[in-house]
């Protein structure tokens, strides 16, 4: 006893602590190194970028600013702003008098608003400090950059031959190439005498949105008028088809026919985009009711009784084996592909019992037999996990195979189909998302009152779950309009295709850049606004109604 | 009903119309009735179009010749089957998705972060670069960067090198150093393995110490520096025990070390060329070693430069740069042997400019060093000494034997019409990689960020409080938390990607649906090819999505 | 006060029911008279609320028989419909329909299901509303009023369907103390008017003074039933006695 107290009272074992080297290394040697080298990294990427921008090469001006090489006022003023040390000069001197004046108020302590935020958000420590000086050289001299091949340098004249000549003079881009072809790039090779009926479709669409979001506006006099403004939407789809399409059967006069292989550029992107989605919304609403459907599935028994029924109908309808079978498995990762298995006729029956019997007890197991609710998980889970390219493929190429010979289908119609058959299954999910939001009360009172399943789902659940939706819903939206650039890879004039015809003209041959950033500019600015609307929606929605 | 009271009359029986279980049964019957005939039309449709038509029904044509050629990927040639076709289109699927998967993780997290940072310009500018991207279709960005970035690169002859790294970007794609493993790696690996085995029971045997002690023990550190110094032995004593590697030369040039081998090189030099192009004799004399070989070089550059500047003619200093970069060694060996890796890369770290010639098999090699077309002839010692004994006067030859690092760097150099060595990316593999990372990083960068965002601010300063440093509250209490938040979301975006990179086939990156569609329009076979394409994708994501789902139940797991 | 009671007009009798391998209803027997005010007190996990829910078959039962109204609950669907139709329902949660005003939450059942016109329909629902002291609040939303106006709402919701028989499953163990009376006092005013009721509660006061019986659920069926009075003062069977003793020790 005495021994062990004696022990754990000595100061000396009490001050002994395990040799730990590794900690010294890491506090005392790797903490500072790593400081140090730190700094001596950041310190030296700001001299070096700082020595490369102050020797930036001036920018060079388009014939427009210096025709024949002689720089006129203008073209004089932007070189002086633009050059590399008179810019770099000026960031040096906005930061160092940013940094004074953050030093001054923490000396002072006078960290007052804007002080406060430039200390907390700018000049956060050294190391912070000189981040923002890097960062601030690096944004000011992209943008130059950026200006001088797209503003400064550019080109601007759409007459193809002026443009022949003065292309190797040209530093920057050549936007003459946009131009010359905004029709194309609008509505593709639609005829001119009926481009007239776009912009009326086009009227329709935008009276009707502008009139919509003020009658879902909050405590709008235009509430009462909401469901006549259901009808005009149902309404406007087959009219601006019409007026797109023309009268069938007409070859002349105002509304003669115009046939898809003629719609192009955006207007078929917002074609496709506009129809998938409107089209796929019932269908996708349909899948997620069953896929949340619990309602009574078929009994084991049923089931099994069903399946025999099937084995045997199949059986004597001549689907009965009667010698021996090979099959090739195909296996891919295989070399030769194909895996020769043989079956007996026993084998063979045993077998297509077992898996028709086998998926049959699956389903009653696990989903208490609701065939429904079987098929749209399949049909969902199927469809998310495959690529839209390969669902657009399918519908191009395998639709024409199963259909009848006599149907004969166009090209855009085919390509609908594929991204309805697409976008639905995205849509079920969104929904079945708004209607778990539904607490199960909701469902109760509305049986409780005596609501058939019909007129609760109608009356109850679905406006709840469906505004509860609806940013996920524009969000599908802004999604599928990116994803109809796919068409094109279909052979399908739209935004993406036509970008390509155009860069393939030989007048406007190489001009990639220009191009791709001016529709990709097109693609941005709807994804962005209506981004920017669906926000708006959710806040009107948000709040009140409840 | 036994007993049934007096008040109530007995169960009527319900007809079925109105019964809820058999109206269930029955409409979901007529369901899968309508779903089972329309199948049957469709497939008799098929059935009917295809015979009409003359295509076949089974997969037996995968077992036909497929005739075209695959750009790059596993082993493959025009004379294997569609099946072999599609097999190098998954396996260049699954690589390009794989690698996708990996640099959007880091990109998204660094991206996902920066837009949090308290640093407004870099918040600003990750912030832009998320909204600009992610409303572009991914297709318009592939695009842009394959047309008018990758494609817009100039020339091989012109290759850009960035900073001056051993990187060459050129419209054939991208060469950069790579990595060899020699024939000592596989010792070396062991001594990788047995460092691991260290360091585990080390960290074992620290952990209860620390348990019983009380006091923090450094484990990490002590790990990685332990770690490293058993790598360190190893690669040494690998490279001193393995010499297996040499070349051969002849006796007359007098080697017998390698830095023996700068004074061959010199010689190469073409002196009288030189001074005929009116180079000074103090120039000249100069050349006599490797270091002022490039001194010589670096004065020729500087007075080209000062010329052009002052509209003085340089091209007989050019000439003379020319003659100068044009002398070299030739090495002979097989084609991409570690013999020929680990020789010219060596060489070429001495300061050397090297050729190489590549023949398929050594035997021809050494024929060709047997002509007198190349100086050194490298391969293994056994190699070069059983076909030295087949040469007339193996006498005048002898093989010097070059030590041999587990790993041999493989540098790319210019060489003729291409880039030699290296390891090397199509442009088409570099844009789509690029395309998909830049586009799926915006909407892993908003995962990242929403989930640190969940992790509420009083767990941040419950950490805090119980006296945890930056670091553990990090590791210990928001990452944790934020995982579970992050992970189902960052699942979903890996699936698009995987499935996005099927838009591979717009700019002939030959993944599956790329050389799938030409298998399909080769054999006409489109419903079997797409089959194919839907059954191989739905595997992909069903094991990504399996193996992050048990990912997340560890996660879940650990934090309880 | 002896109330004259008529006709039975639910009637149950060996209600078993089970969830998965839980059994919940142990075989309920038990008959309610029309007038007859009932309280079911026990213990929660009792069984009481199932028992109440399978009563218009928000729960299936899935053995015995109950009949209410002379209508049996079983699997035909116009028999389901017909009781909910005479049976009203307050919840826990009041249940309004968030996305309606409170006219509109009264007079969506009676339009929908009872076909009636608008204009009857919004005379009753403000009738209603007026029974329930809240007239002024007809056209605001749920979400604007307190959880004592939302539970009387919920009561005019069931009332406007002109029910037979009122459930009410714990409808004010949501709310804030002082809340409670007036949902307790628009209770008592029903049963004032001869409805018939079936209330879940831990409101002993409501039990005693309103009750015509209290029934008293453990373990899935029903321990004891009695005259109010006799049973806070004198109860028959132990477990109820443990019961009692242990809310009244609070």
């Amino acid at each position: 006893m005495t021994t062990i107290t004696q022990i754990k009272n000595d100061p000396a074992l009490d001050d002994w602590q395990p040799l730990d080297i590794g900690g010294w290394l890491r506090r005392d040697v790797f903490g500072t190194v790593w400081h140090i080298l730190f700094a001596i990294i950041l310190v030296g990427t700001n001299l070096l970028v700082i020595q490369a921008t102050f020797n930036a090469a001036p920018v060079e001006l388009s014939f427009t600013l210096a025709p024949n090489g002689n720089i006129g006022t203008v073209g004089n003023i932007i070189l002086a702003l633009t050059n590399g040390a008179f810019l770099t000069s000026l960031v040096l001197l906005l930061w160092i008098v940013g940094a004074g004046v953050v030093i001054w108020g923490v000396v002072r302590h006078k960290l007052s608003g804007p002080i406060q935020w430039l200390k907390d958000s700018m000049y956060t420590g050294f190391f912070g400090a000189l981040t923002t000086l890097f960062l601030l050289i690096l944004i000011v001299f992209a943008t130059r950059g950026l200006l001088a091949w797209g503003l400064f340098g550019a080109n601007f004249s759409t007459n193809p031959d002026a443009v022949a000549i003065l292309r190797d003079v040209t530093p920057g881009a050549v936007w003459g190439i946009v131009g010359a072809n905004m029709k194309l790039f609008a509505v593709g090779r639609y005829p001119y005498d009926a481009v007239w009926r776009v912009w009326v479709s086009l009227a329709i669409v935008i009276v009707l949105s502008t009139l919509s979001l003020f009658a879902w506006s909050l405590g709008s006099p235009l509430k009462k008028y909401r469901p006549w403004l259901v009808y005009a939407w149902l309404a406007s789809m087959p009219i601006t088809l019409l007026l797109l399409y023309g009268i069938p059967g007409t070859d002349t006069g105002i509304m003669m026919t115009v046939r898809t292989n003629l719609w192009g550029g955006f207007l078929l992107t917002v074609v496709i985009a506009v129809l998938g989605i409107v089209l796929s919304f019932p269908i996708g609403l349909s899948l997620a009711l069953g896929r949340r459907s619990e309602a009574k599935g078929v009994p084991m028994l049923w089931l099994m009784g069903g399946g025999i029924v099937f084995l045997l109908l199949y059986w004597m309808t001549g689907g009965y084996p009667t010698e021996s079978a090979t099959f090739n498995l195909p296996i891919i990762f295989r070399d030769p592909p194909l895996y020769p298995v043989t079956l007996t006729v026993w084998q063979n029956t045993t077998l297509q019992a077992f898996a028709v019997l086998g998926v049959l007890w699956l389903v009653g197991y696990y989903l208490n037999g609701n065939l429904i609710k079987t098929f749209c998980i399949g049909y969902i889970e199927l469809i998310r996990g495959v690529p839209l390219i390969t669902v657009l493929f399918m519908a191009n190429v395998m639709l024409p195979i199963f259909l009848p010979k006599e149907i004969e289908i166009d090209n855009l119609f085919r390509v609908v189909v594929g991204v309805i058959l697409f976008s639905a299954a995205y849509l079920a999910e969104n929904v079945r998302g708004g209607l778990q939001s539904i607490p199960k009360g909701q469902y109760e009172a509305a049986m409780a009152v005596g609501l058939s399943t019909s007129q609760s789902m109608r009356l109850i659940i679905l406006p709840q779950a469906l505004r509860a939706v609806i940013p996920a819903l524009v969000g599908e939206f802004i999604g599928l309009f990116k994803d109809t650039s796919l068409v094109s890879i279909v052979g399908l004039f739209d935004l993406l295709k036509i970008a390509q015809t155009v860069i393939a003209q030989p007048d406007w041959l190489g001009l990639q850049r220009e191009t791709y950033v001016f529709i990709a500019f097109i693609y941005w600015i709807f994804c962005f606004a209506m981004a920017a609307v669906s926000i708006r929606i959710e806040k009107n929605l948000g709040v009140g109604q409840y | 009903m036994a007993t049934t009271s007096p008040k109530i009359n007995p169960p009527a029986k319900i007809p079925f119309w109105r019964d809820i279980r058999i109206l269930a049964i029955i409409a979901q019957s007529i369901f899968m009735a309508a779903v089972l005939a329309g199948f049957a039309w469709l497939i008799s449709n098929f059935l009917a179009n295809a015979e009409r038509q003359g295509l076949s029904i089974g997969f037996d044509f995968l077992r036909i010749t497929a005739g075209f050629d695959i750009a790059e990927g596993i082993d493959y040639s025009a004379t294997d089957t569609f099946g072999r076709a599609l097999w190098v289109g998954t396996i260049n699927t699954i690589r390009v998705s794989l690698l996708g998967i990996i640099l959007t993780t880091i990109t998204g997290i660094l991206v996902g972060i920066a837009r949090l940072s308290n640093n407004w310009l870099l918040g600003l500018i990750a912030g832009g670069y998320i909204e600009i991207i992610r409303n572009v279709p991914l297709l318009v960005v592939l695009y842009f960067i394959y047309f008018g970035i990758v494609l817009q690169l100039p020339s091989v002859d012109d290759s850009v090198q960035p900073f001056g790294l051993p990187i060459f970007l050129n419209q054939r794609g991208i060469s950069f150093p790579g990595l060899t493993a020699t024939i000592g790696f596989p010792i070396w690996l062991a001594f990788i393995v047995l460092a691991t085995i260290f360091v585990m029971i080390l960290w074992t045997i620290q952990s209860r110490q620390e348990e019983q002690t009380g006091k923090s023990i450094n484990k990490g550190s002590t790990a990685i520096v332990s770690f490293l110094i058993i790598v360190a032995i190893g690669w040494f004593v690998t490279g001193s025990f393995v010499s297996d590697q040499g070349m051969m030369v002849a006796t007359s040039r007098n080697i017998t070390e390698f830095k023996d081998y700068q004074s061959i090189f010199l010689v190469k030099i073409d002196t009288d060329a030189l001074a005929e192009l009116g180079m000074s004799k103090a120039l000249l004399n100069q050349l006599d070693s490797i270091s002022e070989y490039k001194g010589v070089k670096e004065q020729l550059y500087a007075e080209i430069n000062a010329l052009e500047t002052d509209g003085g003619d340089p091209t007989v200093l050019q000439e003379q740069l020319k003659i100068l970069d044009s002398a070299s060694l030739t090495v002979c060996g097989e084609k991409d042997s570690i013999g020929v890796i680990n020789a010219s890369s060596r060489l070429r770290r001495l300061g050397i400019n090297v050729k190489v010639k590549d023949e398929k098999s050594m035997t021809k090699a050494s024929a060709n060093y047997a002509k007198g077309n190349c100086d050194l002839l490298a391969g293994t010692q056994s190699q070069l000494a059983a076909e030295r004994s087949v040469f007339d006067a193996p006498d005048a030859h002898t093989v010097v034997p070059v030590s041999v690092t587990p790993m041999v760097v493989n540098t790319p150099a210019p060489a003729g019409f291409n880039i030699q060595g290296g390891g090397r990316i199509s442009p088409e593999f570099a844009a789509l990689l690029f395309g998909l990372v830049l586009y799926t990083s915006t909407f892993a960068a908003e995962i990242v960020r929403a989930g640190i965002l969940s992790v509420s601010k009083g767990q941040s300063e419950a950490a805090r409080a119980l006296g945890l440093n930056e670091g553990q509250r990090l590791r210990l209490i928001v990452l944790p938390q934020a995982m579970r938040v992050i992970i189902p979301p960052m699942t979903s975006q890996y699936l698009n990607l995987t499935k996005n990179s099927s838009l591979a086939v717009a700019i002939a990156y030959p993944d599956l649906v790329s050389v799938g569609n030409t298998v399909l329009n080769n054999s006409g076979q489109a419903v079997q090819v797409i089959i194919i394409f839907m059954t191989t994708y739905l595997s992909i994501s069903l094991l990504i999505s399996a193996f992050l789902n048990w990912y997340n139940k560890k996660v879940a797991l650990v934090e309880r | 006060m002896v109330k004259e009671l008529g006709a039975p007009v639910i009637v149950c009798e060996d209600v078993h029911k089970w969830y998965g391998d839980f059994h919940a209803l142990r075989g309920v027997n038990t008959t309610v008279r029309e007038g007859e005010v009932v309280v079911i007190l026990g213990p929660s996990g009792s069984g009481k609320s199932t028992w109440i829910r399978t009563l218009n078959r928000l729960e299936e039962h899935q053995r015995g028989r109950i009949i209410v109204h002379g209508t049996e609950l079983n699997n035909d669907v116009r028999n389901i419909q017909e009781i909910r139709r005479e049976v009203g329902m307050v919840f826990q949660q009041f249940n309004l329909f968030p996305h309606l005003t409170v006219l509109e939450n009264i007079t969506l059942a009676p339009i929908q299901v009872r076909k009636w016109s608008r204009d009857r329909a919004e005379e009753e629902g403000m009738k209603q509303l007026t029974r329930v002291k809240i007239p002024e609040q007809a056209s605001k939303y749920p979400g604007q009023l307190s959880g004592g106006q939302q539970q009387r709402v919920a009561i005019a919701r069931a009332l406007a369907m002109q029910p037979k028989i009122m459930l009410f499953d714990e409808p004010t163990s949501a709310l804030d103390p002082e809340m409670i009376k007036e949902v307790l006092d628009v209770m008592q005013d029903l049963a004032n008017d001869g409805m018939t009721i079936l209330a879940v509660t831990h409101e002993m006061g409501f039990a005693r003074n309103v009750a015509d019986r209290v029934i008293f659920f453990d373990e899935g069926n029903i321990v004891e039933e009695n005259k109010p009075n006799t049973f806070f003062s004198n109860p028959r069977e132990e477990r109820s006695k443990l019961f009692l003793q242990q809310i009244l020790h609070h």
